[in-house]
């Protein structure tokens, strides 16, 4: 039973793990997507032409010309928080994926008996993935940076 | 008598050792279960605000991840229930060693999403506040 038992967990959990490593990986990609977008909006004007002729013919264009560029601005600064919120969301995929890398691990090191040191990369794993994340939101947190 | 007691000892291992590898086998599943769909819900909630506003968006990928977040929590309470299971099985110090520190990993995980599950309400309740001040405003 244990031979039989065994293998299937460690399956089963190995397929969750690559859609978990897919689903971050997709994640990672539309989130810098979206923000070279972005950015590629917010530094060119020629992309605002509509509101560039709205502004130059306006009677309180000094307003609306002052709201423009603070919403380009405010644009910006959106853009990097954005992509930061991704690369977290992204972080957090890859910390479930290391959950169960952990018990792929366990598995294999109590109810095969392999010895340790061939496993070792998934704990290795684990850990650092789990400590960056502790220390990266805590890091965020104390400096208000997202 | 001695004869009796390792009769029985060899006994109850023969009945708990498929009863654990059993209990194990579906706590880990269970486990599996969890992350995969917190993240299924995770991936979807993303790909749903992809149409929102940048701001909506910057603040509804914390939501999610914090949802997430959640669901991992719970997924690493089920591997440690299983990692003590089988421990009985396999008492090393190797295996007591990995244990506390997944345990300790577990501590510092749960500390961590509580200040960020706190820091995220404070934060919108804040952005509530200002909300409504706009909204009062607009409407005076």
């Amino acid at each position: 039973m244990l031979s039989v038992i065994a293998p299937i967990i460690i399956e089963i959990l190995t397929i969750i793990t690559q859609i978990l490593d897919f689903i971050a990986v997709t994640n990672i990609a539309i989130s810098i997507f979206q923000f070279v977008v972005s950015r590629f909006f917010a530094r060119h004007d020629f992309v605002f032409p509509h509101y560039k002729k709205r502004l130059g013919g306006s009677s309180s264009s000094s307003n609306r010309k002052y709201n423009f560029f603070k919403m380009k601005l405010f644009g910006g600064n959106i853009c990097i928080g954005d992509l930061v919120k991704g690369l977290l969301l992204s972080l957090e995929f890859e910390s479930a994926s290391a959950i169960l890398k952990l018990g792929i691990f366990t598995t294999s090191i109590t109810l095969l008996s392999e010895p340790l040191s061939s496993n070792l990369d998934k704990f290795a794993f684990f850990v650092g993935i789990l400590t960056l994340r502790i220390v990266l939101n805590q890091s965020l947190r104390k400096y208000e940076i997202n | 008598m001695i004869n009796d007691i390792t009769q029985f000892t060899e006994l109850l291992d023969k009945i708990l050792r498929p009863y654990v590898e059993v209990l194990t086998f579906g706590i880990d599943i269970a486990a599996g279960l969890v992350i995969v769909i917190s993240a299924i819900i995770a991936f979807v909630s993303f790909l749903k605000i992809l149409t929102k506003s940048r701001t909506v968006q910057t603040h509804e990928k914390e939501t999610i991840r914090l949802s997430l977040a959640r669901g991992m929590i719970l997924a690493l309470d089920f591997e440690v229930g299983s990692d003590i299971l089988k421990t009985i099985l396999l008492p090393g110090v190797n295996e007591l060693a990995i244990l506390g520190v997944i345990v300790a990993i577990r501590i510092g995980l749960s500390w961590s999403l509580s200040k960020e599950i706190n820091r995220h309400h404070d934060i919108k309740t804040k952005i509530d506040t200002d909300l409504d001040k706009s909204n009062d405003t607009e409407a005076k």
